[in-house]
């Protein structure tokens, strides 16, 4: 039992008490006003037999009735004392009203609780995620420095071990810099499958800086993080608890990282890792890091300029700004410093700086996604509300009299008001929490569809803030509806209702208005939410219609890192791994035996990986390539062309001949074709990249590797036999379920390698989909909002004109009698109702004009102003609107010519 | 509490619901247009005392109600007397009977002592 349910019964047990006790006087009251009903229509029978008009004596029966309802009022305060006497009596009173009218309060309740479920989905997810502050200690001086790269464009690098060395000594901005990578390792434990582990490589300040202590042992100390120190390893807490069941005594104890035993000196607290996927997730390229979460463990970088020279930038810099410094001047000094380190430095060509606060690199891509979200949420709770106030008012008429019967009785206005608010706050009430309840089962089925960069979505929870959220929107929404009947009363003629003659009248007339006018809002507010969910729908279409260079279907990926442990990796010796390529080579064999397997390859990255990404030089064109950006590079086996269902341009594709023992070759795409050989043949030319010249034999069709809305890179690919993959990607194309397959592929991965931790496991039309990102998270909601809006304003539609049909029965009989045919009679009620729509959907498209300005940001393949989806749109909804009209249209048409006799 | 118009005191009113009722299952209004035809429109009853003094009766356990349709085919609720309320109705009689003798008594003092 979740705290949630748990609470939920409570809350349940204490309505359904309150309810009874309530209803127990609910009865009574209820009689009170017949009987004074009858007592007062008694006198009013007897003066006009006396011979007084009619009104007058309605007035003088009043009169002498003199005011029983205020008397019995006070008696009853008088004798309660207590104040909760009045409100009880008011919500026993509402019961009963709604008792009345079961249908009317279903509706309502429903309607509300699906505006104000919504709302409290969508406030938890801008709660969890966005409101609160980052989890360190004075979290606004945190900053990112990334390095620039004029050449290719890209803004958001990472940094070399040098620069970062540089930078940390010559600013006097930051208080304190550390530097930082993810990346991927082996766990092997002494019982168990081995297991992939998210890890961090950091500076020894990094834990420090961030402001996270440890919760047992000790943090990295400057001597963990000189080269050659003894290897040791800091934990996250989660990984902790859930291998170690959370016990301290690990501390101390050795365990196996990627075949190498490492000494855990620390636990982390699971905060610690807050961020790090959302640096690595806007950065332009990063490593092996697959970016899922949480850091299992966290390891010093003992770094060097041996090893890491100053043209290669794998690592991401933070810094803490100092008291006197903001992100202005730091800026500045960092762009004097990388300025000069520009000149100093050949490999710094065209390399710069730039400051992001920690607080924007995180947020930054899902902000405006959430507040687009909020302001569509808080659309659907206005057509809601419109919704029930239409409700309310189709309501009105029918308690006019009771309203007219308690005015008479001497109930004043301020009374009726504060009965009618409390009616609808127990609606809203009610509404409220049976919305909370839907909010829980929307957030269950929201929260898979978030963005995997998404900041801590498992802060995402209906707590104290957003249940109080939840209460404020409930009572405001109350308080509204509660206002509308009082207003309405206040217009009520007593005389003309108690007679029952309040139908025809000018005030009947002014009521129908303002239906019709809540119609037209409701819907012309749906009409935006549906355009810019259409919108969406096209763009997420149009990304999925793109042709991503290969093909998704079908296949399984499984994701690897060889240990160099185990798989030495002797960069002397490259490309001769033997242990590397008899992995490579036992795998496909093996993969290729299991029954309906058409292909496999093996891949440094996968498709939608964008992998990363190389200087390098066409030979004889050396001072040219300066300025080129770097290329994406990619080794692969031979048979990755026919598992990816690649296209070959032009020359040959990689073949089984291209192993070590012969020339090396490459294969470039179409884009690096035409980004380094326009007007020229790259056949046949020379690429050297990694210090090796490879001949270029062929042109491939280029390969989405950012996601299908982004452009290609340009790109190499090397054969795997003449570059081994240290981690890459098992890519198998089957034609059977590849559920089914995807045991049976990490058994023959294990069959080679026991101890290998295999990660990323699933279809890549999944990769695929989730690559979307933002773009599918927001559709699916806005789509859902869209549907929620459009549902409520055919249903005010429907109900609009059936109660307008219901009050010209009389006319149309009349038409009927005179030779009006039932066609005509049903049209009657379509033509008001099309005008309706036409009206709204009118509107709606004008809002959505300005609207669809929100979305703009998301949408690929399609312009804001896209005059198909508005056309698809209009028509929707108009069709929608006239299905919606068609049960009052055929109550129309069976009406009688004999009801024109019928007596008013 | 005495009723403003009529001076007709609280406890009497009860006293007359009581006796009305007593004869006859009556609605609230046929018991106020019996007490003005009784009285010959001495007594008007204003429903501000009637209805709270209804109600006081049914809390006490001398009347009971039950809603019934009228001749005009309206409904209507009626009040009757419980056996308690009879004997409440006797012992109220033989109360008034008393005090309004004294009270007579008592005005149609000449000076003479008795």
């Amino acid at each position: 039992m979740t705290p949630f349910t748990d609470w939920w019964v409570r809350l349940r047990g204490a309505l359904v008490a309150a309810l009874a006790g309530v209803l127990a006087g609910a009865r009574r009251d209820r009689e009170h006003v017949d009987e004074a009903q009858f007592h007062l229509e008694m006198s009013a029978a007897r003066f006009e037999r006396q011979g007084v008009p009619r009104d007058e004596a309605w007035r003088r029966a009043r009169l002498a009735f003199g005011g029983a309802q205020q008397v019995r009022e006070q008696a009853r305060d008088a004798r309660g004392g207590e104040p909760f006497a009045t409100v009880a009596r008011d919500v026993r009173y509402a019961l009963r009203q709604l008792q009345h009218s079961p249908g009317f309060a279903l509706a309502a309740v429903i309607t509300l609780a699906l505006g104000i479920g919504a709302n409290t989905a969508l406030f938890s997810v801008f709660d969890g995620v966005l409101r609160r502050p980052l989890p360190f200690p004075a979290a606004d001086r945190l900053v990112i420095v990334w390095e620039t790269d004029r050449v290719s464009g890209t803004t958001r690098e990472p940094g070399s071990w040098p620069d970062y060395v540089d930078f940390a000594a010559e600013s006097r901005t930051m208080a304190s810099m550390a530097a930082f990578t993810g990346l991927e390792s082996n766990f092997t434990p002494a019982r168990g499958e081995p297991q992939r582990l998210a890890t961090m490589a950091v500076t020894h300040g990094y834990f420090a800086l961030m402001g996270v202590g440890t919760l047992h042992g000790r943090s990295m100390a400057a001597t963990d993080d000189v080269p050659g120190a003894a290897p040791v390893v800091v934990l996250g807490e989660r990984f902790w608890r859930a291998r170690f069941g959370g016990n301290p005594a690990v501390v101390g104890t050795t365990i196996r990282l990627d075949d190498a035993p490492r000494q855990v000196i620390g636990i982390v607290p699971a905060g610690a890792d807050f961020a790090v996927d959302q640096v690595h997730a806007r950065a332009a390229y990063h490593g092996p890091y697959s970016g899922v979460g949480d850091v299992d463990a966290w390891i010093p970088m003992q770094a060097s300029e041996a090893s890491y020279p100053r043209d290669t930038h794998p690592f991401f810099m933070v810094g803490r700004l100092s008291d006197r410094a903001s992100l202005a001047t730091a800026s500045d000094e960092f762009t004097r410093v990388a300025a000069r380190l520009e000149k100093d430095y050949r490999s710094n060509t065209g390399r710069g700086v730039l400051l992001e606060s920690l607080e924007d690199v995180v947020f930054a891509p899902v902000r405006p996604v959430i507040y687009l979200l909020l302001a569509a949420v808080a659309l659907v709770l206005l057509v809601a509300c419109v919704n029930v106030a239409n409700l309310l008012l189709a309501r009105g008429a029918a308690r006019a009299r009771e309203v007219a019967v308690r005015a008479a009785l001497g109930a004043s206005f301020s009374r009726l008001g504060q009965q009618f608010l409390v009616e609808s706050l127990l609606l809203s009430m009610v509404g409220g929490t049976l919305g909370v309840a839907l909010a829980w089962a929307a957030l269950r089925a929201l929260i898979p569809f978030l963005p995997s960069d998404v900041p801590r979505v498992d802060a995402v929870q209906i707590d104290a803030p957003v249940l109080l959220a939840t209460l404020a929107t409930s009572v405001l929404v109350g308080l509204a509806f509660g206002l509308l009947p009082t207003w309405q009363a206040l217009k009520v003629d007593v005389n003309d209702t108690l007679k029952g003659e309040g139908r025809g009248t000018s005030h009947g007339v002014t009521r129908r208005r303002l239906r019709e006018g809540l119609v037209v809002g409701e819907l012309a507010m749906s009409v935006m939410l549906v355009l810019c969910a259409g919108l969406m729908l096209r763009s997420v279409w149009s990304v999925l219609r793109v042709d991503p260079g290969f093909d998704a279907d079908g296949v399984l990926k499984a994701e690897f890192t060889l240990p160099a442990a185990r798989y030495p990796q002797d960069i002397k010796r490259f490309p001769d791994w033997p242990a590397t390529h008899a992995f490579t080579r036992e795998v496909l064999q093996r993969v290729r035996g299991i029954p309906g397997v058409e292909a496999a390859a093996i891949a440094s990255s996968h498709p939608l990986d964008a992998g990363f990404t190389n200087s390098f030089v066409v030979v004889g064109r050396e001072a040219e390539a300066r300025n080129w950006p770097e290329i994406s590079v990619r080794q692969v086996t031979p048979g990755y062309l026919a598992t990816m269902h690649g296209t070959l341009r032009r020359g040959r594709s990689l073949g089984d001949g291209d192993d070590a023992r012969a020339p090396l070759v490459a294969v470039i795409n179409e884009a690096a074709a035409r980004r380094y050989f326009e007007g020229r043949d790259p056949l046949g030319q020379d690429i050297r990249f990694w210090g090796i010249t490879r001949r270029i034999v062929g042109v491939v069709g280029d390969e989405h590797v950012r996601g299908p809305a982004e452009v290609a890179p340009p790109a190499v690919y090397a054969s795997v036999a003449q570059a081994p993959v240290v981690s890459g990607a098992l890519l198998v194309r089957s034609t059977r379920s590849l559920s089914e397959l995807a045991p049976q592929v990490q058994r023959v991965i294990w069959a080679v390698d026991p101890q290998l931790a295999i990660h990323g496991v699933e279809p890549l039309r999944e990769t695929l989909q989730a690559s979307l990102g933002s773009r599918r998270f927001t559709t699916v909601v806005l789509g859902a909002f869209a549907a929620l809006t459009l549902l409520l304003a055919l249903v005010g539609i429907h109900g609009v004109l059936s109660y307008s049909t219901s009050q010209r029965r009389r006319e149309i009989g009349i038409r009927l009698a005179l030779g009006a045919t039932r066609g005509d009679a049903a049209g009657l009620v379509v033509r008001g109702g099309v005008w309706l729509a036409a009206t709204g959907t009118a509107l709606g498209l004008l809002g959505a004009a300005a609207a669809s300005r929100l979305v703009t940001g998301l949408l690929f393949g399609v312009t804001r102003s896209d005059p198909v989806t508005y056309l698809a749109v209009a028509t929707l909804v108009l069709v929608a609107s006239v299905v919606a009209m068609t049960i009052p249209a055929l109550r129309a048409a069976r009406v009688a010519p004999t009801e024109a006799l019928r007596l008013e | 509490m005495a009723d403003e118009r009529t001076g007709m005191l609280q406890g009497t009113l009860e006293l007359l619901v009581l006796k009305i009722i007593s004869l006859e299952p009556m609605h609230g209004w046929g018991i106020t247009q019996r007490i003005e035809q009784l009285s010959e429109q001495v007594f008007q009853v204003n429903q501000g005392s009637l209805y709270p003094a209804l109600e006081r009766l049914t809390r006490g356990g001398w009347i009971r109600s039950e809603w019934r349709t009228t001749e005009s085919n309206r409904r209507a609720r009626y009040y009757e007397l419980t056996a308690a309320g009879r004997r409440r109705l006797v012992a109220e009689h033989g109360g008034w009977k008393r005090s309004s003798a004294a009270v007579n008594a008592i005005l149609a003092w000449n000076g003479a002592l008795p």
